[in-house]
């Protein structure tokens, strides 16, 4: 009797362990979070270990590699896809879920001119054209380009903080107070060309089992293979160098990856790498008519020193390379 | 040689974020009960790994690092934050190789104080809205409340299963948990705001999460494991510490899924007593049935698994972008975290 039916009669109490009716385990006892498990056969169950003399013995001392890693893509997956239907019911800060009424339009309009005109007043002030009524000399308020409270000037005054002594051995002064970076500055060199590079893959793929490489026969003791941690290769990207004059001289460099060829390149504006408090360098365009060109407009008054930024894919905003721009006084 | 350039890189970027991070401790009153004690945990060091990577990853896209310092001091004081109120909700008893705050001095006392790192974390990310503009600033606020909500629900899966002795969890659900609790401030967070400041949040931030997922779960699996076979001077914590305080580890799951009934029964008993009534003698048992069922060995080959993703993933994310120092480093770590000891 392998299916319970309930027309049967059961067996008396004192029949024997094996005679007596059995349901079947349920099928599910945890909520399928795997949602296309449900258009799947369900997994093949475990078998459970057979006891040896010593005990059960250990389960088979596989690598678990290829188990583990694919685990972990499906756990990524299903959390994204339960990250984009939770994102849909907010809006971020910018981006609001639904469409805006006038009314809201208009009050944020509102708003938004009223803190530009705040901060126009707001640098006016340390320009000297505002004088800086009602605040004292050194007060953290003084300092803040928004005219709001400025952390660094409220601590500033009460110097670093430095440890009690009844918690041991003060720590010694940090060698600088502001991070500065270190001098020497390599320059990137681009490695030599290569005629083929083969496209990245999608997703990674570990490396076969041994027993999947393994011939058939008593094989000779294979060593299990490692993955491999090196990252595949994509091949050199392209680098090119461009000499710009534009009233001063400027120095061009752009890196590009493969996975830049064909591609609209968009560059968001560079980041001053040693000009201190200079402005980032826009103006960096870039044109694919089959050939990558690239425009570059410098404004007279943009500072000298090094500018770099990511280039980046416009269709599926990944990095594809980097380009850097030194302009010289 | 790649793992060479880790330690020195950590060393360099963590000193740095731990200069700024010290500008943020007010030195007023109450020191004594607060701003002192908010320092403790900074002050026993650390590795700096979470403000490294975002410094790192900043300069690897072509970023000054100033610009994501204040950042990376945020990230690390937030990350004291949450060790002081873990340490409580693991009732552990050591860290960085001292005692837990909330042993020498006290729950209440503890809270309240990780609650004000908590608070000063904030503080470099207004900062932000001087010296990165408004708009990235809010950006980087956004990021933070998602990175803080995401570790929360972690850590409250993680609770749920202590609370409830549940043992049915598995190796997927482990995974979510650590993607929520470690991943996502240890790793995510810091690679996807480094890129956001370089870039003026031109990039997709969502492609960098499976970067961080796969190294942070090789990393948490890595700590777990050296919570069992690690030096005790090294880790900072005491060993068998997870097992004591009845942490799902990768290691335990297995055990489950391995153990007979019998087994498994006595496995369940023991995880449901208070931690104080957890003997020696039965963490000893449970460390000599993983070691005969191969969980370690287990766990140690899904780690080397994730970190052999978490190098993909690396070379599709940064492989486009010039050699430089942090683009090694950034290589570098899938090697290192499940080579650290």
């Amino acid at each position: 009797m392998s299916q319970w039916n309930p027309h049967d009669r059961p067996p008396p109490h004192d029949a024997p362990v094996q005679d007596r009716l059995r349901r079947d385990p349920p099928a599910r006892t945890q909520p399928i979070r795997d949602v296309p498990l449900i258009f799947r056969s369900p997994p093949e169950r475990r078998p459970e270990p057979m006891p040896g003399p010593n005990g059960p013995i250990p389960p088979n001392g596989h690598p678990s590699l290829e188990a583990g890693v694919s685990t972990a893509y499906r756990v990524y997956d299903e959390y994204m896809r339960r990250g984009r239907d939770a994102a849909r019911g907010f809006g971020g800060s910018w981006n609001e879920a639904g469409p805006l009424s006038y009314g809201d339009m208009a009050r944020r309009a509102m708003r938004y001119w009223s803190d530009a005109i705040g901060m126009m007043f707001d640098f006016a002030g340390p320009m000297g054209f505002m004088p800086q009524h009602g605040r004292a000399p050194g007060s953290p308020y003084t300092h803040s380009p928004y005219g709001g409270y400025d952390p660094r000037a409220a601590y500033a005054p009460q110097g670093r903080y430095e440890p009690p002594p009844p918690y041991g051995k003060p720590e010694p002064p940090a060698p600088y107070g502001r991070y500065e970076p270190p001098p020497p500055r390599e320059r990137y060199e681009p490695p030599p060309q290569r005629a083929h590079a083969p496209p990245p893959r999608e997703r990674y793929e570990p490396p076969p089992p041994p027993w999947a490489t393994r011939g058939p026969g008593p094989a000779a003791p294979a060593q299990a293979p490692r993955p491999s941690l090196e990252a595949p290769e994509l091949g050199a990207g392209i680098a090119l160098r461009f000499d710009v004059h534009l009233g001063r001289a400027a120095e061009v460099r752009l890196h590009l990856g493969p996975g830049a060829a064909g591609k609209h390149l968009v560059a968001p504006a560079l980041a001053a790498l040693d000009a201190q408090g200079a402005p980032p360098l826009e103006g960096v365009r870039f044109s694919n008519d089959g050939a990558i060109g690239l425009t570059l407009q410098v404004p007279p008054e943009q500072p000298a020193g090094t500018y770099s930024g990511v280039v980046i894919d416009e269709a599926s905003r990944t990095p594809v390379g980097r380009v850097t721009v030194t302009l010289k006084a | 040689m790649l793992a060479e350039i880790v330690p020195a890189v950590l060393q360099e970027y963590g000193a740095a974020a731990r200069s700024r991070l010290f500008q943020y401790i007010p030195a007023r009153e109450p020191r004594r009960w607060l701003y002192d004690l908010v320092a403790d945990y900074p002050q026993r060091g650390g590795r700096g790994f979470r403000p490294s990577l975002c410094i790192a990853t900043a300069r690897a896209f072509g970023c000054p690092p100033e610009d994501a310092l204040d950042t990376a001091a945020s990230i690390e004081l937030l990350h004291n934050a949450m060790l002081v109120h873990d340490d409580i909700e693991d009732e552990s008893e050591r860290r960085r190789g001292k005692p837990t705050l909330h042993t020498t001095h006290g729950i209440p006392i503890a809270i309240n104080v990780g609650d004000m790192l908590g608070l000063l974390g904030l503080r470099p990310l207004l900062v932000n809205f001087r010296t990165l503009g408004p708009r990235l600033a809010l950006r980087i606020l956004e990021e933070t409340e998602r990175m803080a909500s995401e570790t929360a629900e972690g850590q409250a899966m993680e609770l749920g299963w202590r609370h409830e002795n549940s043992t049915s969890v598995r190796e997927a659900d482990y995974l979510e948990m650590v993607l929520k609790k470690t991943c996502w401030l240890g790793m995510i967070h810091p690679v996807r705001v480094g890129a956001m400041i370089a870039t003026f949040d031109s990039v997709d931030p969502d492609s960098f999460i499976r970067f961080g997922f796969f190294l942070g779960a090789a990393f948490q699996i890595q700590d777990d494991l050296l919570n069992l076979t690690g030096d005790e001077n090294d880790y900072g914590k005491e060993l068998g510490g997870d097992i004591h305080e009845g942490k799902r580890t990768m290691m335990l799951i297995r055990l489950f899924e391995a153990a007979t009934a019998e087994e498994r029964e006595r496995l369940g008993r023991l995880l449901a007593l208070p931690r104080a009534e957890r003997t020696r003698e039965e963490i000893a048992w449970v460390r000599e049935r993983m070691d005969h069922y191969g969980c370690i060995e287990y766990a140690r080959e899904v780690a080397q698994g994730l970190a052999g993703a978490a190098s993909h993933e690396f070379s599709l994310l940064f492989g486009a972008l010039p050699d430089s120092k942090d683009k090694r480093f950034i290589e570098a770590l899938p090697r290192w975290v499940i080579e650290r000891a």
